[in-house]
């Protein structure tokens, strides 16, 4: 035991409790108004093609998509109000700097629409001693506060709109409470070099959208509430005390979720707007506030744009702690049970974890072979499995290219969170595997044997598990997934060609698909459903067909 | 809970170095640890909860930390700063170490608090304290006493057979 080392700690913990006194009383209110609101909002920068981030999430893990789940179209209630407005403003030539951008802005009233667009963004006049953004250097917000800003257009065209972001907005509501999850991913399409500060991006929800109405509901980084307009003329503005400013250029891409719950009907907390929205009742108009952080300090002027969203409304998916209530150890030995559902617990390292403020500009989803517990689900989920690959050959003899794809139904009756799927090939199942078996080519694992000697399973798993990388896949719907192995997918694996990987898999070496559920809380660990896909179709190239 | 207040903000403190972030990890330990629908039956109860919760929020977060907040004491120790120590660590480390070292927990009793398997806590206190052994030899840590000492408790088993 190191005493030195206790001792220090002890120190410096002591320290800190004669500090902390005078910090309570305001946190404690702070804690109970977490309580009372409880979300939580997490946010990151992707700098790495925002196509690819876009792409990756708009592949989407479910098919056959339930008509019952569309969001329905946003309503346009006729403004009431409709002031002459001069319409005259100083162009920014292309300036997309806070200073320049507010220099060119003109007010903006409610209805109110432009022969040519602009920017619709919030104009906040800020005491500098107190601007909540001045010498902010965290990451998260701790502030729960609105302002009344005047509504202004600036710039001389859109710098983000509704074609900037995908988003996907989950909602579900029982005796429990009622809960609403948005998604989003943020991309600038034009070739300007705006900077936006991260770790102030607020998404707002309003169910009246275009009427003047009292303030609603507030939590930390977003409001729910009939509308954000509070005269014909100002608006609220979420504010925030963290700050993360990056460029948005060169196809840098900003992520970010907003959670937001509310108690049932009846309790003195809950929230009619969000219960509304939670319960499936109204889809509410989405708009993220995106502050755009001055040159210098933050000062007596703050500058929010105003960015709509298009949201996919869909039920919030279960998650690996509500299906771990019935669960006992897999064996290899174990016979195949159809009516129970083969899975593995894994924890993920911390190594593994994914990236969630910033990746780079050669960033690709990440993936890891985990070693994982096997077990049994009580309940089958995964069943009715469709299997085909397709081996396209070069017509000089190279490698040639290698594509498989499978679905399978989901039997749940609920929807389910699901992160990105992957392919499993076993060459000998039956031997014990080990990692350096072990060849990953993107969603495809390829080797010997996923069991170990100690009887645990070796599994390639995505560590993209949170955010707007996790799927809801609906009720009545199912999964699928898709491996393309070519030269270049292959890279350094030089030794193992699709050629050689056909041939296993039509001599019998069994393909499992891996289905990664997420814990909800949780990033360390997920919960793998394993899916025998039995003996694929063999599909004739159209290349050869042609050839 | 305002008695206990001052342990868990200074646990906090320890923990992140950083006034700001400790509040919050605070903060959202009691949303978390008094907020699940459980009534704790006394207030120890409840003050355990929180600071189990408060253990396995930092060890979950994934945010970038910030500067450590600088000390203002008037009467400053001579030893190195324990918490630029700290910060060699990742926070699965420094969360292990701290069970380990401060409450004396060991490993099986860090993985009930924190809900991980034995198998992590294991690797974390050994790379921690191997890290820790090597930039701060004053501390005399033994990497092996780090992995295998402290006090057993019982388990509380969220997943049977994962422990």
């Amino acid at each position: 035991m190191s005493t030195a080392l206790t001792a220090a700690l002890a120190r410096e913990e002591q320290r800190g409790i004669a500090a902390s006194r005078v910090e309570l009383a305001a946190l404690e209110e702070r804690s109970l108004a977490r309580l009372r609101r409880g979300r939580t909002v997490t946010r990151a920068l992707v700098a790495g093609g925002s196509a690819a981030v876009v792409g990756v999430v708009a592949v989407g893990l479910a098919w056959g998509t339930d008509p019952s789940t569309t969001a329905a179209p946003a309503t346009t209630p006729s403004p009431s109000v409709s002031p002459a407005i001069d319409e005259s403003w100083v162009p920014t030539g292309g300036n997309v700097s806070a200073e320049a951008l507010i220099a060119s802005s003109t007010p903006r009233v409610l209805g109110q629409d432009l022969e040519k667009p602009r920017q619709a963004a919030l104009l906040c006049e800020m005491d500098p001693a107190i601007n909540p953004w001045r010498d902010a250097y965290a990451t998260e917000s701790t502030l729960t506060e609105t302002k009344e800003c005047e509504a202004v257009w600036v710039g001389d065209e859109p710098l983000l709109t509704d074609d900037s972001v995908y988003a996907m907005l989950h909602v579900g509501a029982d005796a429990t409470g009622g809960r609403m999850l948005l998604d989003w991913v943020m991309y600038s399409p034009m070739e300007t070099d705006l900077t936006i500060d991260t770790a102030a991006i607020a998404a707002t929800f309003a169910t009246a959208p275009d009427t003047v109405s009292p303030p609603g509901f507030r939590t930390r980084g977003s409001y729910v509430g009939e509308s954000l307009w509070v005269s014909p003329t100002q608006r609220l503005a979420v504010l925030g005390n963290a700050s993360d400013p990056r460029s948005l250029a060169d196809g840098a891409t900003a992520l970010g979720s907003a959670e937001v719950d509310t108690q049932p009907q009846g309790s003195v907390l809950h929230s009619d707007e969000v219960w509304a929205i939670a319960h499936g009742d109204v889809d509410p108009e989405v708009v993220l506030q995106v502050r755009v952080p001055p040159d210098g300090a933050a000062g007596g002027q703050e500058l929010i744009l105003e960015v709509p969203v298009n949201v996919e409304v869909d039920q919030i998916g279960v998650t690996a702690e509500n299906l771990l209530t019935g669960w006992e150890p897999r064996r290899r030995e174990d016979d195949r049970d159809p009516s129970r559902q083969a899975a593995s617990l894994c924890e993920v390292p911390e190594s593994a974890e994914a990236p969630r403020m910033f990746i780079t500009m050669d960033w690709v989803m990440p993936f890891e072979t985990l070693e994982c517990d096997p077990i049994w689900l009580d309940e089958r989920l995964l069943g009715a499995p469709r299997y085909s690959i397709e081996y396209s050959s070069e017509q000089n003899g190279g490698p040639g290219s290698l594509y498989m794809d499978w679905q399978l139904d989901l039997n749940l009756g609920s929807a389910l969170q699901v992160a990105q799927s992957t392919l499993l090939v076993e060459t000998a199942p039956s031997t014990a595997g080990s990692e350096a078996d072990m060849t990953r080519v993107e969603t495809l694992g390829f080797t010997t044997s996923a069991w170990t000697a100690a009887g645990t399973r070796l599994l390639p798993v995505a560590s993209m598990l949170d955010g707007i990388f996790v799927g809801h896949l609906q009720g009545d719907n199912g999964v699928w997934g898709g491996a393309y192995v070519d030269p270049y997918t292959l890279g350094d694996n030089a030794e193992l060609t699709p050629k050689e990987i056909r041939r296993a898999i039509v001599k019998g070496a069994p393909s499992t698909a891996l289905v990664a559920v997420p814990f909800a809380r949780d990033s360390s660990r997920v919960l793998v459903l394993e899916a025998p896909l039995g003996k694929p179709e063999i599909r004739k190239s159209t290349f050869e067909t042609e050839g | 809970m305002r008695g206990h207040g001052a342990d868990l903000l200074a646990r906090a403190l320890l923990l992140t170095g950083d006034d700001a972030a400790a509040g919050s990890l605070v903060e959202r330990a009691l949303a978390h640890g008094t907020g699940r629908g459980h009534l704790a039956d006394s207030p120890d109860e409840a003050a355990t909860e929180v600071r189990r919760a408060l253990h396995r929020a930092f060890r979950r977060d994934k945010d970038a930390e910030p500067p450590l907040t600088p000390v203002t004491d008037p009467d400053p120790t001579p030893e190195a700063d324990i918490r630029e120590a700290l910060r060699l660590l990742t926070r699965r480390e420094r969360v292990a170490l701290v069970l380990r070292y401060l409450d004396e927990m060991a490993a099986t009793a860090i993985a009930a608090e924190l809900d991980v398997s034995v198998k992590a806590v294991v690797a974390d206190l050994r790379s921690g304290a191997e890290r820790l052994a090597a930039t701060r030899p004053d501390l005399r840590i033994d990497v092996e006493d780090a992995v295998e000492g402290g006090v057993e408790e019982e388990l509380t088993v969220a997943f049977g057979a994962r422990r």
